[in-house]
């Protein structure tokens, strides 16, 4: 994307020319609304870029309505093939309404892999898996991993590929909410950062750009060797916990956000990754005292 | 086997014929997926060992249990039937077990 100048970027994607890859999905992007052009070129400059493809996983629209909302109180609506799934956004937010459509759009249609809920980082081929649990701090963690030495595939979706029980990449930007932009910036002052979008339905939102590395290798899939189920807990001590597999598969069966759908595949594939995989539950407050624990792990 | 507070003769049988349960063993428990339902369960020991013996043959409820004790090395008294009754109604709670009064 970043080969291509902004005003190239806008006027493909003007005329429904602009592809793009994200992880194992070719996306078509429809838009007249320029400025989330310039913030998509930005976010995620490393990604391969098509003028023309002859296929699309997904044919998304992001425009503004013909009607008096296009002045009043500007929107902006997200079709994907023709469909509207959400009501239209505040036009200011055409980034997150982006990002959150796409979630929907590949969380309804991937069902070739198991899907979890879950962020996914890979050092020297092994991935580390961070199920999503309230109060887990799954963004933050993951966020400094990716800028850490370690290659993030997803912060939000863990792509469990049933044929091989690789974990695919689906490196998108990392949608920080509330108290952790704060934190982050301060912890990573580097770290490209999204504008901040207020008042959305999560609150206050910015958008953290993955690393180039993770971008360049995006079709790089990494075999999990490790199921990490993290919690957040203020002030307390850095503490890494075996958990049984047992409950890990449990516990990662509900958190999929398709075992049912995917069947004996998703039943198969979940029980390979499991029975590979060493398995804990992580209680922490600091992140540089986590990364170094996951870096041991690496080294063992 | 116990239902109602009653012991009824008769044979066990699975739900899902031979084939249709997919076992997968961990450290005490046992994930089952039911290809017939697409459910998956979790069973401790016992109730998965009946899943098991049931999988060609109709058995009843003291067939398992003899069969079982011999398996476990355990003696088959009255305790160990209370167990096989316990697990067997866990099973058709489930759906994966059911009753049929007819002989073989």
């Amino acid at each position: 994307m970043s080969q291509l100048p902004a005003s190239e970027l806008s006027r493909l994607a003007r005329r429904g020319e602009l592809f793009f890859r994200t992880g194992p999905f070719i996306i078509n992007l429809h838009t007249r609304y320029k400025p989330v052009i310039e913030l998509l070129s930005g976010l995620y400059a490393e990604s391969e870029c098509f003028r023309t493809n002859s296929f699309a996983n997904f044919h998304v629209h992001l425009e503004r309505p013909s009607d008096v909302r296009r002045w009043f109180r500007p929107q902006i609506q997200f079709s994907i093939d023709s469909r509207k799934p959400f009501e239209p956004f505040p036009l200011e937010q055409a980034l997150p309404l982006f990002e959150w459509g796409l979630n929907w759009c590949i969380a309804m249609e991937a069902h070739r892999f198991l899907m979890l809920h879950s962020a996914i980082v890979e050092k020297n081929g092994r991935a580390l898996i961070l199920p999503a649990l309230p109060g887990s701090g799954k963004s933050t963690l993951c966020t400094a991993l990716a800028h850490r030495g370690w290659r993030l595939l997803s912060d939000e979706f863990g792509l469990l590929e049933p044929a091989s029980s690789l974990a695919w990449p689906l490196p998108r930007a990392i949608p920080l909410k509330n108290q952790s932009i704060p934190v982050i910036r301060e912890y990573l002052p580097d770290a490209w950062i999204g504008p901040e979008f207020h008042k959305t339905r999560k609150g206050t939102v910015a958008h953290v750009k993955p690393p180039a590395d993770s971008l360049l290798r995006q079709t790089e899939p990494a075999k999990p060797a490790w199921v990490v189920f993290p919690k957040y807990q203020a002030g307390s001590k850095t503490h890494l916990t075996p958990v049984a597999k047992s409950e890990a598969f449990t516990r990662l069966a509900n958190n999929s956000f398709n075992y049912i759908i995917t069947g004996e595949a998703g039943f198969r594939t979940l029980c390979r990754v499991i029975d590979a995989a060493e398995c804990f539950n992580f209680r922490y407050s600091d992140l540089d005292d986590a990364i170094a624990t996951f870096d041991d792990l690496a080294t063992q | 086997m116990l239902i109602g507070g009653r012991h009824l003769p008769g044979l066990i049988h699975r739900t899902s014929p031979a084939g249709a349960l997919l076992f997968h063993d961990w450290e005490s428990i046992t994930s089952v997926y039911d290809r017939r339902t697409g459910q998956t369960h979790f069973l401790s020991a016992l109730p998965t060992e009946i899943l098991r013996a049931l999988e060609h043959h109709r058995q009843s409820s003291g067939d398992l249990a003899q069969i079982l004790s011999a398996n476990y090395d355990i003696e088959d008294d009255s305790l160990w039937r209370n167990l096989i009754d316990d697990s067997l109604s866990q099973l058709r709670t489930l759906d994966l077990i059911e009753f049929s009064p007819t002989t073989r």
